[in-house]
């Protein structure tokens, strides 16, 4: 049913009144014209930009490098214009977080242009950088940039999840500058203290209602970090901490201390809707942190943390209804209890009766893991 | 945030990145065009390293007579020339001819030895893969 019909049809069952329909149908021939227009402006531009990429790429090696260099500058400074006046136009227009496609693209863009630029100032001086060194200054440069304007997610997520990469690269790149040796307990101090500074930055974004897409993704990240580190670092860290230094085996409790003052005595740092997240994360963190302080750890005892760690996620899926998480939960859980016999009763692999042994025991813990992950789903649909 | 303020970060976030970059490259440029360029004489080369791509790599023979040694406390051992694509062939088959003397035209900006040029046999090595 097209439009004019359906249209007609709603204002016969009174759902709107002839004014409405005008109206809709006013607004919506204006917006058919100014999509076919954009649509063939934008045609017309990259045909433009696509015969211009062709010729300089054709005569690349002939162009002089001070032609080179000045033509992607005023490249990149036009386009920056652009974007300034776009931004300017539309923010007066549409709501903080409403995303301009024109304005998302010309962004992207420009966080291209910037690292072509630095890459032909590279080949041009012959500097002797390398790519990583080119990655980490076009990111922080461009940073600032990209958490003001990226507003889709296609943007800001790998904007987030670099910017967790960097935070961590940078410190220890510190860290290593003053002590001039590395410093292993830092890794598990990494995997609680970045994902809680990563949550609390969400969090406060979401409070003052400022980029809640970039807040939103900050938390995700968060979380999802925490419980990845939880799940490869519980078994290590025991040997990360150096038995002799009490300031920096204690320091890390210290701060998972303060955080939780802070996040359930004094309410106000944390919304009330990422309670149960903060608290997955805080749980993570513990996990983490729970070797480093018994005195004893071994194949049993990181199986059974794993498996606490994904209980306890399992148990926020269930909490939050999210029955993807619960599955994935009991899927790992069954695989880490598998692994965890192999550790102990690898030896049967010798024998023509123990691999028996082994494929049966596998069929059981498939078929039974099978039965928990849809009882599970009953239980948390119901 | 008042929209006058708010125009001044985005204009500022914005023009960061492009300004600083452009800068650089109007410095180094400066530098290129004023720096007087000396040679030194390469040796070792190498196939081009595979997983660069574009790069000639090389050790500096600054022991050689033929070598302008600068006035810097570290010297460096090896370096790296930037190549374009289409030429790596004509030019790997000029670097391997040994009666053929490889230097590499330098330029000392701040304390370092900069590539500017790759020369064979006292060419510039566009000039000299033509002949």
């Amino acid at each position: 049913m097209g439009l004019q019909q359906k249209l007609t049809h709603w204002c016969n069952a009174g759902i709107i009144t002839s004014s409405q329909v005008e109206a809709i149908q006013s607004y919506e021939s204006g917006h058919a014209k100014t999509g076919w227009r954009y649509g063939l402006i934008f045609l017309a531009v990259l045909a433009i930009g696509v015969g211009f990429a062709l010729i300089v790429a054709s005569n690349w090696d002939a162009i002089s490098w001070q032609i080179k260099l000045g033509l992607h500058a005023v490249i990149n400074l036009g386009l920056a214009l652009w974007l300034i006046n776009r931004y300017d136009r539309i923010s007066r227009n549409i709501a903080p977080d409403m995303v301009d496609v024109p304005l998302e693209i010309g962004i992207f863009f420009l966080w291209v242009l910037v690292l072509t630029f630095m890459a032909l100032n590279g080949q041009i001086f012959q500097l002797s950088g390398t790519a990583e060194e080119l990655l980490r200054v076009w990111f922080w440069i461009t940073a600032p940039m990209i958490a003001w304007f990226a507003r889709s997610k296609y943007i800001l997520t790998p904007f987030a999840a670099l910017l967790g990469f960097y935070v961590f690269y940078e410190i220890d790149h510190f860290i290593r500058l003053i002590y001039q040796h590395e410093l292993n307990w830092l890794n598990y101090a990494y995997a609680v203290f970045i994902p809680v500074l990563f949550f609390c930055a969400g969090s406060e974004l979401q409070r003052h209602h400022v980029k809640l897409l970039l807040g939103r993704i900050f938390i995700m990240l968060a979380t999802v970090f925490a419980i990845l580190a939880a799940s490869t670092m519980a078994s290590f860290t025991r040997w990360y901490v150096p038995e002799s230094d009490m300031v920096m085996r204690t320091l890390p409790y210290a701060l998972m201390l303060a955080i939780l003052i802070i996040g359930f005595i004094h309410p106000r740092f944390i919304l009330p809707e990422q309670k149960t997240r903060f608290q997955l994360l805080l749980f993570a963190g513990g996990i983490i942190l729970l070797p480093g302080i018994l005195p004893f750890a071994n194949t049993v005892f990181s199986a059974l943390l794993f498996t606490a760690l994904w209980l306890g996620v399992g148990y926020y899926g269930k909490r939050e209804n999210e029955v993807k998480l619960v599955d994935l939960c009991v899927v790992l859980i069954a695989i880490r209890i598998y692994v965890a016999f192999w550790e102990l009763f690898g030896t049967m692999l010798q024998t023509g009766v123990g691999l028996i042994a082994a494929g049966v025991i596998l069929l059981c813990f498939i078929y039974a893991s099978n039965r928990i992950r849809l009882k599970l789903r009953n239980w948390s649909q119901t | 945030m008042k929209p006058s303020i708010q125009r001044s970060i985005a204009m500022l976030f914005i023009l960061l990145p492009v300004l600083a970059i452009s800068g650089q490259a109007i410095f180094l440029a400066d530098q290129k065009l004023q720096i007087p360029v000396q040679q030194v004489v390469i040796t070792g080369y190498d196939p081009r390293d595979a997983l660069m791509g574009h790069y000639l790599n090389f050790r500096y023979d600054w022991d050689n007579a033929a070598s302008q040694k600068p006035h810097l406390p570290y010297l460096p051992a090896n370096g790296r020339f930037y190549i374009p694509e289409k030429n790596s062939l004509a030019l790997e088959q000029a670097l391997r001819d040994r009666a053929k003397q490889c230097k590499i035209a330098y330029q000392i900006i701040a304390h370092e030895v900069r590539p500017v040029d790759l020369l064979i046999d006292n060419k510039p090595w566009r000039e000299a893969i033509q002949n």
